[in-house]
């Protein structure tokens, strides 16, 4: 049997020198795996497990301690991203919580209710603070070529994250939240359909239920579309505004063109998002945020060195 | 003219210091059992990281017993230069505690 620690230390080899290994990872796996020991051999189980629990914790604390102090830009870009994911995180949960009619199956499941809107919520919050703590990150290290890797890394994560989140966990946690809500297992609206749903609904030409408000299927389905490709959208915003010239003016237009996108999914009613139906298709409306991020990117683009 | 750098030793590094002081080795989790819980196991190793890079303390790698079959634990003594730092410490505050204090 492998002594306790192994994998968390063979995780941390991956991250940090063998310097930081040596002088901080190890000496906290040697901790662990003694007194783990010690606690077996004397068939003190629940001390064992409480080493394990308490050395994954000290480890925790080295590691960020070690990655702050190793890279301080990243952990100010970290710093930032967490910053800002938290109220983008906060406000679309407290929106839909405040409009939640309260009966007697919310009483007491609160917290369930709040756990339920996350995914909904990270779907806003997870490519805008992705792109601002990329934005903040580049303009202090310079986009070489290993930060040109990491962003794309970065990206392709935020990408798998968003899709997976956009298909399958938020119509999931929806789903539960309007069960919860309802008392039983409720009728289920565009956004607790997944995106095979979705398509096969816009194809069928269904026009949408009384639940689904004032905007056609195909809305929903674009917009779902367009949220999921977002974190791709916003890191190359993100990175171009970061290599352009003119630090204070890219600065600004990042930060603009984000605010701009975050609120067009936290704070633009539905039934003003229908007015627009007049001029434009339901499709092409749910593109904006994506549209106006990528024309201000190709803006960025032409301010860039050398291109 | 350049200024010679004076070493700083903020409280946990003297708390460190003290106990190492009075034993001839210790490993990090005996630091922290017999700091009475004002040293943390997840922060001890970053300050002792700290203080042997400042040059108060060396450390050096200890076997593990064979029937643990882990990675050998790291036990930490204070340097010459860290004995004379810690003195040198206990010495400004016991001159100027008494003006703080007023």
């Amino acid at each position: 049997m492998t002594p306790p620690g192994t994998r968390l230390r063979a995780l941390a080899r991956h991250v940090f020198d063998p310097s930081t290994m040596e002088r901080l990872i190890d000496p906290v796996i040697a901790d662990l795996q003694c007194e783990h020991v010690d606690a077996a051999r004397h068939g003190r189980l629940w001390r064992a497990r409480w080493i394990r629990i308490a050395s994954v914790i000290a480890f925790c604390k080295v590691a960020a301690m070690a990655l702050v102090s190793a890279d301080r830009d990243r952990a100010r870009a970290i710093a930032v991203a967490l910053a800002a994911a938290t109220p983008l995180t906060a406000m679309p949960i407290g929106i839909v919580l405040a409009s939640t009619p309260a009966t007697i199956h919310t009483r007491g499941n609160i917290a369930w209710l709040v756990l339920y809107l996350v995914p909904q919520a990270l779907a806003i919050s997870l490519p805008v603070s992705l792109a601002l703590g990329m934005f903040v990150w580049i303009r202090r290290t310079g986009a070489d070529s290993s930060t040109r890797r990491t962003v794309l890394c970065l990206m392709r994560a935020g990408l798998l994250l968003a899709v997976v989140n956009a298909s399958w966990i938020t119509p999931a946690a929806n789903t539960a939240y309007r069960n919860i809500v309802t008392g039983a297992a409720a009728f289920r609206g565009v956004n607790e359909l997944t995106f095979i749903e979705l398509g096969q609904r816009v194809y069928q030409g269904s026009p949408g239920g009384a639940l689904d408000g004032p905007l056609p299927i195909a809305f929903w389905l674009n917009a779902r579309l367009a949220l999921a490709v977002a974190p791709a959208i916003l890191c190359v915003l993100a990175f171009t505004g970061a290599s352009a010239r003119g630090r204070r003016f890219a600065t600004v237009v990042v930060f603009t063109t984000l605010a701009l996108f975050a609120s067009c999914y936290v704070l633009w009613p539905d039934y003003d998002i229908a007015i627009l139906m007049r001029w434009l298709p339901a499709a092409a409306i749910a593109w904006i945020p994506d549209a106006v991020a990528a024309v201000v990117t190709i803006g960025l683009a032409r301010r860039i060195p050398g291109d | 003219m350049s200024t010679p750098c004076v070493p700083t030793l903020p409280p946990k590094e003297a708390l460190i210091l003290e106990l190492l002081v009075g034993q001839p080795e210790m490993y990090g989790l005996q630091l922290v059992a017999a700091s009475r819980r004002r040293l943390k196991r997840g922060t001890v190793y970053v300050t002792l990281g700290r203080m042997e890079d400042k040059g108060f303390i060396t450390s050096r790698l200890e076997d593990a017993p064979p029937e643990a079959g882990g990675l050998p634990r790291r036990v930490y003594e204070p340097t010459a230069f860290g004995r004379r730092v810690l003195k040198a410490y206990a010495h400004v505050t016991r001159t100027l505690t008494p003006e703080l204090a007023r």
